[in-house]
């Protein structure tokens, strides 16, 4: 069976569902087997000349019964927690990648910066609202490489 | 909307539910027969086909629907998925706006490990 593209990183190209090809495929033979088994004791036990095997075939259909159950139950505990796994990531991402206003933090001299970027701005500054930030010093920017906006610090 | 569209798009809930009202025939069936017979040995045969295909046919059903509420779910983190990520490049294009020069890295766009097989 070809491989199924699998989700190797988030945003990447994905499967469509939360199960693989193979996956599903197990399902349906285990569904199927189960299923001509009902029917192989329920015609067994139609054909039985006495009750006590006519009980005997009543068990092995009560077998594949559960086997079918204990195969279903696994198959969506399977699915909800691959479910359940993508939903968090999804969510992880959500928090790192949207940040609500009202999180800049005020120092003394009043400059904060975006970690990572190269300028440090006063926090009602349009490129740093509902963005995650921190503290900056204006003395750090002479012994590092920050500069300052040329939006927000005109000097 | 068109229904032939809707059974098609809904093939796992049809199907759902078609195998539970198959199930619940077969009961009926099932008890049907079994109150129409003497003896045991005529009554088992009864249970083993319609209870116990009932039952069968009836979880099936479940665990198709549900299956279908899962994969729905996942559908729509998909979709949740490609919107943050771009609104993340948006996010990213406006770090480089005050000059011409590419943002660094930002821990924004670190992405969490996904563990192949979505687990």
């Amino acid at each position: 069976m070809a491989a199924e593209p699998i989700r190797h990183g988030f945003g990447r190209r994905v499967r469509h569902a939360p199960w693989s090809a193979e996956q599903a495929a197990r399902l349906i033979v285990s569904n199927l087997a189960a299923l001509a088994g009902i029917l192989a004791t329920a015609y067994g036990a139609a054909s039985a000349d006495d009750t006590p095997t006519a009980l005997v075939w009543l068990n092995l259909s009560l077998a594949a019964l559960a086997f079918a159950g204990v195969s279903n139950a696994l198959w969506l505990v399977r699915v909800h927690n691959a479910t359940s796994t993508w939903r968090a990531d999804v969510l992880d991402e959500v928090a790192t990648t949207i940040r609500v206003p009202g999180t800049v933090e005020v120092t003394s001299e009043g400059y904060v910066v975006v970690p990572g970027l190269e300028r440090y701005h006063r926090p009602g500054c349009a490129f740093v609202a509902g963005r995650a930030t921190r503290a900056a010093e204006p003395a750090d920017a002479a012994t590092s490489d920050l500069v300052p906006c040329e939006v927000c610090i005109r000097e | 909307m068109d229904l032939y569209r809707w059974l098609r798009n809904q093939w796992d809930r049809t199907l759902a539910i078609v195998l539970g009202l198959a199930g619940l025939l077969a009961i009926y069936l099932g008890y049907r027969g079994v109150r129409d017979g003497v003896v045991p040995a005529e009554q088992i045969p009864y249970l083993a086909s319609g209870g116990i295909l009932g039952l069968f046919l009836l979880g099936t059903g479940a665990t198709l629907w549900l299956s279908s509420d899962l994969r729905d779910e996942w559908r729509k983190l998909d979709t949740l998925a490609d919107e943050v990520r771009a609104v993340g490049e948006k996010l990213d294009r406006a770090d480089g706006a005050p000059v011409d020069e590419a943002p660094a890295p930002s821990p924004r766009r670190r992405r969490a490990p996904v563990r192949a097989n979505g687990r």
